[in-house]
């Protein structure tokens, strides 16, 4: 492809592509990415959606936050179970609502450690206010302990 | 504080990137798609590994395979550890750190926050170099990142010791020496060998092109396999970010390949390779064609069985020129055994 062709002007997202030159040979090209500055919007409302559906499903009793967190890490049982060090078999049991609210503190945190998120994150539901503040646990020094904070 | 004098310069590739930073900095002048060349990288693999919870493909070799090959090709001398124990790992990164010395690292993508939060997905097999410290933080060299970037140590200590599919174990390594002359050509040439080899002849349906041709058939059955429509969309989509996206230097590494198959006619002296790279890079145009088509269809949530068809054939042609261009290459570069001194061709 002609170095003109591949280059898009997105400055946040930079990476190297490969292309030809005007003197006929190929070589490397900076660039901004063309997906993210065009479909970067896009991939947001899914997720958004993907989260307002798994919070929706829990609420209702449905799935387990577990599970939820899973398809967010877009990660298979057997994926997070070798991470973790569980076996794949618990992994799927905690899919489940009523399974999830045996587990224990230490297994909730190799969960939580396995998927980089606080295990505060397991325990409560974010949610979105009307007027648009978002709410997130962020780590703190303490394994176990996160802090809530709000964006606005 | 250690000041780094690593020169810093982003790369298309994590790993090719890295080792031809860190083969640089040791004396030996090569560039990305050269390396890339020499240690086969370019693949193609339709694979549904369980630690996803989707099927995908991959364009390159396994991780760590571009190090291994290009490190016995080019007959260098490289340092490559793992750990058992997480304290013994950051504490030998420490010492060659202290003492100057740039280390590549394999990590898992995921705890590398100076990337953008959309880009960061659990993935055991990215590379780094490290270049420095200064207080809880380390200074890592990512081709993906336009500057040397700082990380604290409880990321990179997570990075390194992540567990599961392609498990770092704390991997290290570094050059050690580099020869005085370097065998160029036989590099070259086994570089290319084995790479027409594992795609043209490996005996497995999920494999080379016909992992494509499989690619292309299994793709309409897609819709099947997603929870809804959003789900579908994003699948399709990640097409585009695992060819063009995710550091392959564009059309699923077939750019850096005729990069590479050209810079190897001028070493070689050879014009055919110059009219493979050509071929290549058209090669490598239709699958930005497919790039840029699933981008344009995932948006607009036109996946229907007809433009799944279309998509499907799209990607067959792929593998039709694909085979031809490889089929090429490995008549071109016979394997040097006891059958070809017999005349016999394989």
């Amino acid at each position: 492809m002609k170095e003109q062709d591949v280059l898009s002007d997105y400055e946040p997202h930079q990476l190297v592509l490969y292309a030809e030159k005007r003197d006929g040979s190929y070589g490397p090209v900076q660039t901004g990415s063309w997906l993210v500055k065009n479909y970067l919007d896009d991939y947001r409302e899914k997720r958004e959606r993907l989260k307002a559906s798994g919070l929706e499903r829990i609420a209702r009793g449905e799935i387990s936050p577990l599970r939820f967190h899973l398809d967010l890490a877009e990660m298979s049982p057997e994926g997070l179970a070798r991470r973790a060090g569980v076996a794949a078999w618990r992994v799927r049991r905690h899919l489940e609502p009523r399974a999830f609210g045996r587990i224990g503190l230490p297994l909730l945190r190799r969960y939580a450690d396995a998927l980089g998120i606080p295990v505060a994150a397991f325990l409560a539901l974010p949610a979105h206010g009307a007027e648009g503040e978002a709410v997130a646990f962020e780590p703190s020094g303490d394994p176990i302990v996160s802090v809530l904070k709000v964006r606005s | 504080m250690i000041e780094p004098s690593y020169p810093h310069r982003m790369a298309a590739h994590c790993e090719s990137g890295t080792l031809t930073g860190l083969f640089n900095h040791a004396g030996l002048a090569i560039s990305e798609p050269m390396l890339f060349g020499i240690a086969g990288g370019i693949f193609f693999g339709y694979l549904r590994p369980r630690g996803l919870p989707f099927p995908t493909f991959v364009v390159r070799s396994r991780p760590g395979s571009l190090r291994k090959h290009a490190v016995a090709r080019l007959g260098l001398r490289c340092e490559t550890r793992t750990f058992r124990r997480e304290d013994d790992g950051m504490r030998a990164l420490d010492r060659l750190l202290d003492r100057g010395v740039p280390v590549g690292a394999q990590v898992d993508f995921f705890h590398m926050e100076y990337l953008p939060e959309y880009e960061r997905v659990h993935f055991n097999a990215h590379f780094v170099t490290l270049v420095g410290r200064s207080n809880g933080h380390y200074l890592v060299s990512d081709v993906y990142h336009p500057r040397i970037a700082r990380l604290p140590f409880e990321s990179l200590r997570r990075a390194r010791f992540a567990k599961g599919e392609f498990a770092a174990r704390g991997r290290l390594f570094r050059p050690l020496a580099v020869p005085p002359t370097v065998p160029w050509e036989s590099a070259i040439r086994a570089g290319i060998r084995s790479a027409a080899f594992a795609m043209t002849r490996l005996p497995f349906p999920f494999l080379g092109v016909r992992g494509i041709r499989l690619f292309a058939r299994k793709v309409q059955e897609w819709p099947r396999l997603a929870r809804d429509e959003d789900h579908l969309s994003h699948e399709v989509m990640s097409i585009h970010v695992i060819l063009e996206d995710r550091g392959t230097g564009g059309a699923g590494f077939r750019f850096m390949y005729a990069s590479f198959l050209q810079e190897a006619s001028r070493v070689l002296s050879d014009p055919d390779l110059a009219e493979a790279a050509r071929g290549m890079m058209e090669n490598g145009d239709r699958w930005r064609e497919i790039s840029l088509f699933v981008a344009r269809i995932g948006q607009r949530r036109d996946l229907g069985p007809a433009r799944l068809r279309e998509l499907g054939d799209m990607i067959l042609e792929r593998a039709d020129d694909e085979e031809r261009l490889f089929g090429r290459l490995l008549r071109k570069f016979p394997r040097q055994g006891i059958f070809s001194r017999f005349g016999v061709r394989l």
